[in-house]
């Protein structure tokens, strides 16, 4: 097989694999951003649900502090009472209309909550209105809300709210119960449960306040989406953990069939490139083997046929020459074993020609001799089937080409002659040189060649099919070899328009003797 | 004139036998062998002028041959023989110091034709020795060397076997001839021909050398005895 066939070959299957393979892993890639994303979506919304319900719950917790407030008196004895009533105060408090704390106050009456309140407290009341927003210029007396502040590194909640009395009237709320709400509304610890995931609710430091979820992510892994909590909650965060190849289900699915369908491809491609380089090697090898038995056979032939050409033209010597029979007789025996000589040349030429193995070798020589001499073996045979020959030669000059190349052309030319075109009864031969430049002209009389068919007839085994060569024998490579060996010769052999018959040119390179 | 010897190396034997009949109706004289071995003993042996040496034969290849005959002589010409038709046969073989390359199928007159310009060549290198100068048959200036004879423009091709026959009636213008002091002069004593062989010989030589072979004016034919040469006009016997 020749290299660079194999090449394109190679070339030709790989190619569109690398293609496929290319256009497989963006195809891949893009499907596992789109899983990504997608899976991202889905834990959002499910975050986004968990954190509708704590803001669902917190509005009805807030409304019920609300309540709390509003509905007390402003006296420090019933707030008193109430701070113990109500799980979720820790202690109630009122801020007068200036904006200051007016219970509980630091004094002899202060009960010992009361004076831890006002510690943890301290700061808030060292301005008026602390609860107020920086473009209000005066106390809230209506509305409510939470204030956050810090105290022993942590989160501590006020709930505030407006009184009709002018005052505000708020507590400190009971951090832990406040949780237990937001626990409430969150799903069922479950921590053995089904492991695909894991819920964090985090505090402002970090600290798991609550999880659920059977998933157990290792330390310091990063959740794969996170939320804030609603106020006053918002340093709190609900963390989504999840197992690495449970992120990756939907989207690895796939992408093991998109590189399946990708692998079973490349096989795909990959047995018909095989079978077709064992198919094309197959083939070529049975080629070659044909072309070399023929080559063989060819070779195996000359022997014998030497011998019967050279004892037919020895005993022609031998024979009585005015015995018209025994000449006749044994003058077909001569032409016919010079036709089989030309055959097997052709065979033989034209498989060199398919392994690049012909080589001009070139010699001094006359052209003229050379028609001369390859008319000579034809001649009982033109003469028998009436065929005149007429030649018109003006190439005596001794020049240098490839005189056995040159005289194989004639031969097969005249031959066709003989063949197919003794019905015209004409054979015209005709030479010139002109520099370095040779021209033979091979004409007849016959029936010719249809302007269609002239670059058929030389194309191997492609005999014309019609009246022409009825009942003719040939081999069909005779014209194919004759225009090989012409452009071997820096030249051509061709088929001119002809008014009568069929008329062909063969030109070809000489060189010149230098003086 | 001198006889050439010429070995012929053919390992098949008709073809070797075919070669034979060829050159001995030239005028040569021949040996065989049928390999290559064979082929270089009889070299040694009977120092021949010239060889036809096949390429592909047992036990010693034609190029093999060739190669050792060069080594010890550079001159004696070689035709190689053979059914290796390609270019790079050729050019090996004329490499090794062939002279010539004879492809197979060839025809006789193709082998004729090459032995002649080989024979040329030597007799080229022996152009002193006296049977070799030129000679006149009639008007006919024949020339042994070039195996050619020459009358005006035109010009004929001879075989050895010719200018020896044409130098003896040249020799002994006028006189007749008998088949034996013919056969004595011109073929060697191995290699006696029949009376028919005679007459072929004389009718081709006529077909070359008299102005009309059917009414011969040169070379007459002396019923019952032989043949002898004499300028007439025409003349019939």
């Amino acid at each position: 097989m020749k290299k660079r066939l194999a090449i394109v070959l190679i070339l030709i299957v790989l190619l569109p694999l690398i293609a496929i393979a290319i256009l497989g892993i963006k195809v891949a890639r893009d499907d596992r951003q789109l899983m990504t994303q997608q899976y991202r979506r889905m834990v959002d919304s499910e975050l986004a649900g968990t954190l509708a319900l704590i803001e669902t719950a917190l509005g009805q917790r807030t409304r019920q502090f609300e309540k709390l407030c509003s509905q007390r008196s402003p006296s420090p004895n019933v707030l008193r009472d109430a701070t113990d009533a109500e799980p979720f105060v820790r202690q109630f408090f009122i801020v007068n209309k200036e904006g200051k704390l007016a219970y509980p106050v630091n004094d002899n009456n202060a009960s010992e909550a009361e004076q831890a309140f006002l510690k943890r407290t301290a700061h808030l009341w060292t301005q008026r209105f602390p609860f107020r927003s920086s473009n209000e210029k005066t106390m809230p007396n209506t509305g409510s809300g939470f204030h956050t502040y810090y105290w022993n590194r942590g989160l501590q909640f006020v709930f505030w709210a407006g009184h009709q009395s002018g005052q505000v009237i708020g507590f400190e709320v009971e951090k832990t119960m406040l949780l237990a709400d937001l626990i409430d509304v969150l799903p069922q610890t479950d921590l053995q449960g089904i492991s695909d995931k894991r819920v964090r609710l985090t505090s402002e430091n970090g600290k798991t306040l609550y999880q659920y979820g059977g998933f157990s992510p290792a330390a310091r892994t990063a959740p794969i989406s996170e939320q804030a909590l609603p106020p006053p909650f918002g340093s709190w965060r609900l963390q989504y953990f999840a197992p690495q190849q449970l992120k990756s289900t939907g989207l690895a699915t796939s992408t093991i069939s998109t590189l399946m369908l990708i692998g079973i491809l490349l096989l795909v491609v990959l047995a018909l490139g095989a079978y077709f380089l064992l198919a094309y090697n197959r083939e070529s090898q049975l080629a070659m083997q044909q072309v070399n038995f023929v080559n063989q056979v060819s070779h195996e032939l000359k022997t014998p046929l030497t011998n019967i050409r050279m004892y037919a033209e020895l005993l022609a010597d031998q024979l009585d020459q005015d015995d018209d029979i025994q000449q006749r007789y044994i003058r077909n025996v001569t032409t016919e074993s010079q036709r089989l000589s030309r055959l097997i040349q052709n065979v033989l030429s034209f498989a060199g020609s398919n392994r690049n193995r012909l080589v001009l070798r070139p010699s001094e020589g006359c052209l003229d001799d050379v028609i001369t001499a390859s008319l000579a073996p034809f001649r009982p045979a033109l003469d028998r089937l009436s065929i005149a020959v007429e030649t018109d030669l003006n190439a005596a000059e001794l020049v240098i080409f490839d005189t056995d190349l040159v005289g194989q052309v004639l031969t097969n030319l005249i031959s066709n002659v003989e063949k197919y075109a003794s019905s015209g009864q004409r054979l015209r031969i005709q030479s010139n040189l002109n520099g370095t430049h040779a021209r033979i002209r091979v004409e007849d009389n016959g029936p010719g060649i249809a302007p269609h068919q002239r670059q058929k007839i030389f194309l191997p085994f492609n005999r014309l099919e019609n009246q022409i060569t009825e009942g003719a024998t040939g081999t069909g490579i005779g014209l194919t070899i004759s225009r090989s060996l012409a452009r071997l010769h820096g030249g051509d052999l061709c088929v001119l328009n002809s008014t009568m018959g069929a008329l062909f040119e063969f030109q070809f390179s000489v060189k010149r003797i230098m003086p | 004139m001198t006889s050439l010897k010429v070995l012929v190396a053919e390992d098949d034997q008709l073809i070797r036998e075919g070669l034979i009949d060829i050159l001995r109706q030239e005028g040569y004289t021949t040996i065989e062998a049928a390999d290559g071995n064979a082929a270089l003993v009889m070299y040694q042996a009977e120092s021949p002028n010239f060889i036809c040496l096949d390429i592909m034969m047992p036990k010693l290849s034609g190029y093999d041959v060739c190669k050792r005959i060069r080594q010890t002589d550079a001159n004696i010409p070689i035709i190689f023989i053979s059914a290796k038709s390609e270019e790079i046969d050729k050019v090996v073989g004329l490499e090794l110091g062939a002279d010539d390359f004879i492809v197979k199928p060839f025809g006789v007159k193709e082998v004729v034709a090459r032995i002649r310009a080989v024979t040329r060549r030597c007799f080229a290198q022996k152009s002193d020795v006296v049977e070799n100068t030129p000679f006149t048959f009639g008007d006919w200036q024949i020339i042994p060397t070039q195996l050619r004879g020459i009358l005006d423009e035109k010009q004929i091709e001879l075989s050895m076997r010719e200018v020896g026959l044409l130098r003896l009636f040249a020799s002994r213008e006028g006189q007749v001839l008998s088949r034996n002091e013919i056969f004595n002069a011109c073929w060697e004593e191995s290699f006696f021909p029949s009376s028919r062989t005679l007459d072929q010989h004389i009718v081709k030589l006529r077909k070359k050398v008299e102005p009309d072979p059917k009414v011969p004016s040169l070379i007459h034919t002396v019923h019952g005895t032989g043949y002898r040469f004499e300028r007439m006009d025409n003349r019939t016997d």
